[in-house]
């Protein structure tokens, strides 16, 4: 089954690493959308159909959390993991009762993003 | 607070690059001897920096010759390294300083009381410049082994914090010592 997904990181080099992995890792993608931030994001989730987001936390204008926070509040229901650099338990802890389902660490590899995409039931 | 030593810093610094290097690149890095940071030569290449506030205030950089990230940008886009363009270059040193600093505050944020945020990257690249951390005093230089001749990380240590006075007093080489046997 194809999927549409964005990828939402202010690194256009790592937005390609997360995409070649995503491919690594078996994924089935029909169609890639982008975004540099959360607010970018917001936007493509109100005009596209998304079936998974896979967002980094730290970016410039509109965080990942806000993002999600924002995202959620428009009923916005797809799965959603967080790629970040971060991955304190009070981090994870903080994102999993923002609303995603997921959690990824930077640096990371095609096996940590199977399981991560195992644990949304993709 | 639990008070965590320019050691356990270093340890921390160290196997966070390690790993960053390992699972981005392939490289299986080693740290070189540690040392504080002279009156050397500018600074040429690209460098990415990272403010740190809060129990660990300060700055870290990733220094790399503009050669050695062409190469990476090679390994992780698969752009032959003479096409590759200053933006991916810039961009990708820029991430992986912020997974530097990212796995460096996850260790060392997953100790009781120790609380640290990191900002955004910011990257430099060119022949020959001169790198002010505004508000930093010293700084230690652990040179990355295996990523090419002229790449390491810089830990720059806030004035205002003792972790400058302890570095500037003598942060002994061994303090890197987390090379293989």
């Amino acid at each position: 089954m194809s999927r549409n997904v964005l990828i939402v990181d202010d690194s256009a080099v790592m937005r390609k690493i997360v995409m070649r992995t995503l491919r690594q890792a078996g994924v089935q993608v029909d169609q890639v959308f982008e975004a540099g931030d959360g607010a970018e994001a917001l936007d493509v989730v109100g005009q596209e159909d998304v079936h998974l987001v896979l967002s980094d936390v730290n970016m410039p204008n509109m965080d990942g959390f806000q993002f999600v926070r924002e995202a959620r509040g428009q009923e916005f229901a797809a799965p959603i993991i967080m790629v970040t650099t971060e991955g304190s338990e009070d981090r994870v802890r903080d994102a999993l009762e923002s609303g995603v389902q997921g959690y990824v660490v930077k640096p990371f590899t095609a096996d940590d993003l199977k399981e991560a995409l195992a644990g949304v039931g993709l | 607070m639990d008070e965590v030593s320019n050691e356990q810093v270093v340890i921390q610094l160290v196997d966070s690059v390690m790993e960053v290097f390992g699972i981005m690149l392939g490289l299986d890095v080693q740290a070189g001897e540690a040392h504080v940071a002279g009156d050397g030569p500018h600074s040429s290449g690209v460098k990415g920096a990272i403010g740190l506030t809060g129990d660990l205030p300060g700055v870290i950089a990733l220094n790399m010759s503009r050669s050695d990230a062409a190469t990476a940008v090679e390994v992780l886009l698969g752009t032959p390294a003479a096409e590759v363009a200053n933006t991916e270059i810039m961009d990708t040193v820029g991430e992986m300083t912020n997974m530097i600093a990212g796995g460096l505050k996850t260790r060392l944020s997953d100790r009781p009381g120790v609380s640290i945020e990191i900002s955004l990257p910011t990257i430099l690249i060119g022949e020959s410049y001169e790198f002010d951390a505004a508000g930093t005093a010293s700084s230690l230089v652990i040179p990355v082994l295996g990523a090419g001749d002229s790449t390491y990380v810089e830990l720059f240590a806030s004035a205002d914090s003792d972790r400058a006075a302890r570095i500037e007093s003598g942060c002994q080489p061994a303090v890197a010592g987390k090379e293989k046997p």
